[in-house]
């Protein structure tokens, strides 16, 4: 059953756009970045059902900014460590900020969507395993295995 | 990599769930509760409702 989109963009539109500016730091951007999630809605609205969509659309509104926020990072006058900052000052504690830092700046360049937004809601917004889990609609092991690849992943990258 | 544990501070996302009226009753009473233990959760949960108002 298609969803109303307008009451869909009533209904979630502040969420997405706190979510928005929360990863992008930057109003106008957030704004933005919200219509593009609306405009994700709307192309598939035929295949969404009005009912408990906040999972689907915080998703969606994290992969917008983590894709905004890749592109802006290989313009030259926005320098890499203000975008990251920018995620990292979120409010987490120091040790998980370091932490996400590193694995953030990997995580732009080379995982695939879903580690990326499994690794944000873990790393940055501080969600349990079994909460990131309940989210993406995956088991606790799938989502603990994504982020032990990753690790994998960067070890082999920053080598013995 | 430090685990997060329920002590901590409640995601947003799950404060947002609460006020969305999307958490099932036993998850937004854990989350209610973890809120009431938080120091400012219930200021949270009042400034996100304030900013859906003024969104």
């Amino acid at each position: 059953m298609a969803i109303d989109a307008e009451s869909c963009y009533r209904r979630y539109g502040p969420m997405v756009l706190r979510r928005c500016r929360a990863l992008l730091g930057d109003e106008e951007r957030a704004v933005d970045a919200m219509q593009d999630v609306f405009v994700q809605v709307l192309v598939h609205r035929e295949r969404l059902e009005d009912k408990g969509l906040s999972s689907l659309l915080y998703r969606i509104a994290t992969n917008v900014c983590l894709n905004r926020l890749r592109s802006r990072r290989r313009r030259p006058e926005d320098p890499d460590a203000e975008l990251l900052n920018r995620i990292a000052s979120m409010d987490v504690d120091t040790d998980r900020r370091a932490d996400a830092r590193t694995l953030l700046t990997r995580l732009f360049v080379r995982q695939q969507e879903s580690t990326r937004t499994i690794a944000v809601m873990h790393l940055l917004d501080g969600m349990t395993l079994e909460e990131v889990a309940h989210e993406v609609g995956m088991s606790v092991s799938g989502v603990r295995k994504r982020l032990r690849g990753l690790r994998a992943q960067l070890q082999a990258m920053e080598g013995p | 990599m430090k685990e997060p544990t329920h002590t901590e501070r409640v995601p947003q996302l799950l404060v947002e769930q609460l006020a969305l009226g999307e958490l099932d009753p036993e998850r937004a009473r854990d989350v209610t509760a973890r809120l009431a233990a938080e120091p400012g959760g219930e200021a949270r949960l009042a400034a996100l409702r304030a900013d859906d108002d003024a969104i």
